[in-house]
């Protein structure tokens, strides 16, 4: 197998070690019985050891080359994942602008810079999703459909 | 006999040229809120309930029903075309739907899909008309500890989906499990893993966590993997081959009759039919490995256990008047308005009302499909779109969608970060499924188990001296027993292929 | 509009707040409203308070001149709503829904850390209460309360008793109950709201159960249920034939859950008297009874001093039972 993708496989092994012994030890803090039976903590604190225990098992299989994880190679394209990173930081810069400058300004921004970076250029097409996108969906949510969208601290 | 006149009556009535009319609205109206992000069903519904009031009782009624129907397909049409799932019990048309729209088979699965809620909102229909009494009876029997049982039984399918690994689906049960009780616990009803956030007090939200694990890491991995770009933009027909419409009439057999049992249930909710039956059909299968790549049972078979479900949820409804899911409650808070109060008095009181509205069940269906399927190819067009357009949109549905859930940009957020998260596992190749079914029946487990508990004073044995929960505990074991038998006897046909 | 603050913009928020203070007057009771009033709903769409509060903001925005906007902000059995509504500018522009005692009960039990106490709201008007009710089955051998009681004494902790939520106005009227009846001990179990109680006793699974007349007074019209008491000093308008527990000689055991508006602390009293003003008229509207009626809500309409008083002494009354409840050995 693919000696990346074991890589993968261990880091994100590692990873769910570490959550679940995480919610293993906050459960520890809630009571695990009470008087009718298993309380609050009991089956969180259980299941983050049990999924610790079985992590663990997987990463030795791993490590002793006993799992065959198929034929698939673990591959990240630099100029996609450079992409990819660039559009989740405007998405989150949108989401946390959603409150603040409403809707329709944060999608206004939102779209042509996605748009951009996948490498649009047709000004034109950007500037009319851009519209349609957060003026045009606002009015069909709030107007036709009364579900209200963010309008931020200005009101707009 | 009695029951058929009444029934015939019914068709008369729901055949008028105005209701027809009605129903036809309404399928339109439901498919297009099913397609439009975050409403759902439920809000939809709700939304459209003062459209109704200008329109006379029987004609509300037919036309909320369409549109309920109407937008579970809708969420079947944006889970097939961009992996989001419009609502909940569409997540798990995601996992084969969406693979059959990236080989060019969008038409066909969203064909079978209509076509597969058509038969088994049809059947179910059918079987509501029939026996809608004595059953409601059978479906009171199920108590907490039935339910629990049930749900355990559930969850020891999941080792129906594990892909390479079973400890992988295992370890992936467990997160969607321990990540589904964060929120107020049952038990004393204190903050558990909330960390002082009250949004979190009920929970992560199954829609914004799903929609992250498939709309935007899906949205992530096609920027970020420049051969997805190009998925195979070539429409290859739209009517399944000879061998997948033998494959899939079994999958819509099982799956109606799944779908409308487990209706009957009060309080099943709509994602686990839908589960239970793609997990069966998976295990009954001869080629298991085809599932979650594009078999076209695997949308067959949700599809039509979400209709067959919609119908056999009608049978607590009207009869007992106990609403299964959000969306149904608000339907019945229309049907109350409009006169149609659901109890076991309803078919002695107005029998008219009742079985015209049965009738139009089978209407809606048959208009749905007639409605849909020559639009099916339209919708497979809308994939031609360059794949950065159809990115952007795709954000700009899920975040609007999240939003408008709660009207909070907390949603927004969850969402996003179990797309990061989602991006991550699919490149590992880990089995998304059964952290999804682990995260639904999570909360449902934990409750029915306290609720059981409070009633046997803390007994334990009720979960095996009650006769339908110990029937149900004995299949879960056999259930596991099997799975068991099948993994050591994988094993020993590798070792002796290696040999 | 929307109103919520924003973490990372708070600094910002708060400066151009400061800013808007210094530049524009603070809005006058003559003035109020110049712009929508929201009002919170802690509760999903559908439920009784919602049908309620829609109801009475159809009406009372025309007088008002400006719309009031329902908001729904569900989630945590009120906490979320409540929690959001605490933290809202005391401006008169956000007003919301309580429900005493979910309210009171969600405050006095510590495991739930609530963020907000009971004087950090102002109650403005009291709209339904709505009167708790022991119901059971129609084929249930209870015919009265009395077989009931007897039984419970009897085989304590054998017989079950339902209620819609761990400390919910029901769940304290059962401990009311076993107060006013010494010896008589309930299995208590927890539903989330009436349906799965409904179909438990329906299904046998549960004995007896504790509620709200405006949930199951249709049942009980219908023969299909069978009402034991109704935790009141008066009669229910919707089920006329039902005893009273003053009746019935349980004086103390009166319980029932209420739906009210209330201010953030710090709403000018000006501001809340014309609210309190403009929302009674709404609810003494001949359209607004009718409609309340239809969906079996009783109206109790209260406010000012008599409205305030009621929140003290609920609050007192609540923690005592709340307290027991913890203590007590099988909650």
């Amino acid at each position: 197998m693919d000696r990346k993708m074991k890589r993968g496989w261990q880091v994100a092994l590692v990873a769910l070690v570490a959550t679940f012994a995480f919610f293993a030890f906050e459960s520890f803090q809630l009571s695990l019985r009470d008087a009718l039976g298993p309380g609050p903590g009991f089956f969180p604190f259980w299941l983050g050891m049990l999924g610790v225990v079985l992590a663990a098992i997987l990463l030795t299989q791993l490590h002793l080359d006993r799992v065959d994880l198929g034929t698939e190679a673990l591959v990240f394209d630099r100029a996609g994942v450079r992409n990819a990173v660039l559009v989740l930081v405007g998405l989150i810069v949108a989401t946390a602008l959603l409150d603040v400058v409403g809707f329709r300004l944060s999608m206004l921004l939102l779209i042509p810079y996605l748009l951009v970076i996948l490498g649009v250029r047709n000004w034109v097409a950007i500037g009319i999703c851009a519209v349609a996108g957060s003026f045009g969906v606002f009015h069909v949510f709030f107007d036709l459909l009364k579900v209200p969208l963010s309008a931020g601290i200005f009101g707009f | 006999m009695e029951g058929l006149q009444l029934l015939l009556s019914g068709f008369a009535a729901a055949l008028s040229l105005q209701n027809l009319l009605f129903a036809f609205a309404g399928c339109i109206l439901g498919t297009l809120i099913g397609v439009l992000p975050g409403l759902g069903p439920a809000a939809g519904t709700a939304i459209l309930i003062p459209l109704t009031f200008h329109l006379d009782a029987t004609g509300a009624i037919i036309m909320l029903a369409a549109i309920y129907y109407g937008a579970m397909y809708g969420g079947t049409i944006t889970s097939v075309l961009i992996n989001v799932p419009g609502e909940a019990a569409s997540v798990v048309t995601c996992l084969d739907g969406y693979q059959m729209a990236q080989q060019g088979r969008a038409g066909t699965a969203l064909g079978i899909a209509a076509i597969g809620s058509f038969v088994g909102g049809v059947f179910a229909a059918v079987a509501l008309a029939i026996v809608a009494l004595p059953l409601a009876r059978f479906a009171l029997a199920f108590g907490p500890p039935e339910f629990f049982s049930l749900m355990f039984v559930g969850l020891c399918l999941v080792t129906g989906l594990a892909g390479q690994s079973l400890i992988a689906a295992l370890l992936m049960t467990i997160l969607g499990l321990l990540l589904s009780l964060v929120g107020i616990d049952p038990v004393r009803g204190a903050p558990r893993f909330t960390f002082g956030v009250p949004e979190l007090y009920d929970g992560l939200g199954f829609v914004p966590v799903v929609m992250g694990l498939f709309g935007v890491a899906e949205i992530l991995l096609i920027i970020e993997t420049p051969f997805r770009r190009m998925g195979d933009t070539k429409i290859k027909g739209l009517w399944p081959s000879r061998e997948e419409w033998k494959r899939s009439s079994g999958a819509i057999g099982r799956g109606t009759l799944i779908g409308f049992l487990l209706g009957l249930i009060p309080g099943v909710g709509a994602v686990i039919p839908t589960f239970m039956a793609y997990i069966v059909e998976k295990r009954l299968s001869k080629h298991p490995e085809m599932f979650g790549k594009g078999a076209i049972e695997g949308v067959a078979s949700p599809e039509t256990a979400n209709n067959a479900y919609a119908n056999g949820a009608m049978v607590p409804l009207l009869v007992l008047g106990v609403p299964s899911s959000p969306t149904i409650a608000i339907l019945m808070g229309a049907f109350i308005i409009n006169g149609l109060k659901p109890g076991p008095f309803l078919f002695k009181d107005r029998p008219d009302l009742v079985w015209t509205v049965i009738a139009s069940f089978f209407t809606g269906n048959v208009i749905l499909l007639i409605l849909n399927l020559p639009f099916v190819g339209l919708w497979a067009k809308l994939l031609k779109m360059p794949y950065q357009y159809l990115c952007a949109g795709t954000l700009l549905f899920c975040i609007v969608g999240a939003y408008s859930l709660k009207g909070t940009v907390f949603d927004v957020g969850v969402m996003l970060v179990f797309g990061v998260i989602g991006y991550f596992l699919r490149k590992l190749g880990m089995p998304l499924a059964p952290a999804v079914l682990a995260l639904i029946l999570g909360p449902f487990m934990e409750k029915s188990l306290r609720t059981s508990l409070e009633m046997s004073a803390g007994d334990f044995s009720i979960f095996l001296t009650r006769p339908i929960s110990a029937t149900l505990m004995a299949c879960a074991v056999l259930v596991i027993a099997v799975s068991a038998f099948q993994v050591a006897a994988l094993k020993s046909i590798r070792t002796a292929e290696t040999k | 509009m929307k109103m919520n603050r924003n973490r990372i913009t708070l600094e910002l928020a708060s400066a151009l707040s400061a800013l808007c203070m210094l530049v524009t007057a603070p809005s006058t009771a003559a003035e109020f409203p110049n712009k929508p009033v929201r009002l919170t709903v802690a509760y999903p769409p559908g439920g009784s308070t919602d049908v309620g509060a829609r109801i009475v903001a159809a009406i009372a925005e025309k007088q008002l001149g400006q719309p009031i906007v329902v908001v729904n902000k569900g989630g945590a059995g009120g906490q979320v709503g409540w929690t959001e509504l605490s933290r809202q500018r005391p401006d008169g522009y956000s007003i919301g829904f309580i429900n005493l005692p979910a309210f009171n009960t969600v405050i006095l039990d510590p495991e739930r850390k609530a963020a907000f106490k009971a004087d950090d709201f102002v109650p403005v008007i009291n709209q339904v209460l709505d009167p708790g009710i022991i119901w059971v089955k129609s084929d249930s051998p209870y015919k009265s309360l009395k077989d009931l009681l007897a039984a419970a004494k009897r085989t304590p902790n054998k017989i079950s008793a339902g209620t819609t939520g761990i400390l919910s106005d029901d769940h304290l009227a059962i401990l009311m109950m076993e107060e006013a009846a010494p010896g008589t001990v309930f299995r208590v179990v927890h539903f989330e709201g009436g349906a799965p109680q409904l179909t438990a006793v329906l299904g046998g699974h549960l004995d007896v159960a504790f509620d709200n007349v405006g949930t199951v007074f249709r049942r009980i019209r219908s023969g299909e249920l069978r009402a034991l008491a109704v935790m009141d000093t008066q009669r229910s308008r919707f089920i006329p034939d039902v005893p009273t527990m003053l009746e019935l000689g349980y004086p103390t055991v009166i319980s029932n859950s209420t739906r009210g508006i209330a201010a953030p602390k710090g709403t000018p009293a000006p501001v809340v008297k014309k609210l309190a003003y403009v929302l009674k008229q709404a609810m003494d509207d001949p359209e607004h009874v009718k409609k309340m009626e239809e969906a079996g809500l009783t109206l109790r309409i209260m406010i000012g001093e008599e409205y305030a008083k009621y929140y003290r002494e609920l609050h007192a009354k609540a923690a005592k039972y709340t307290e027991w409840a913890r203590k007590r050995p099988q909650k």
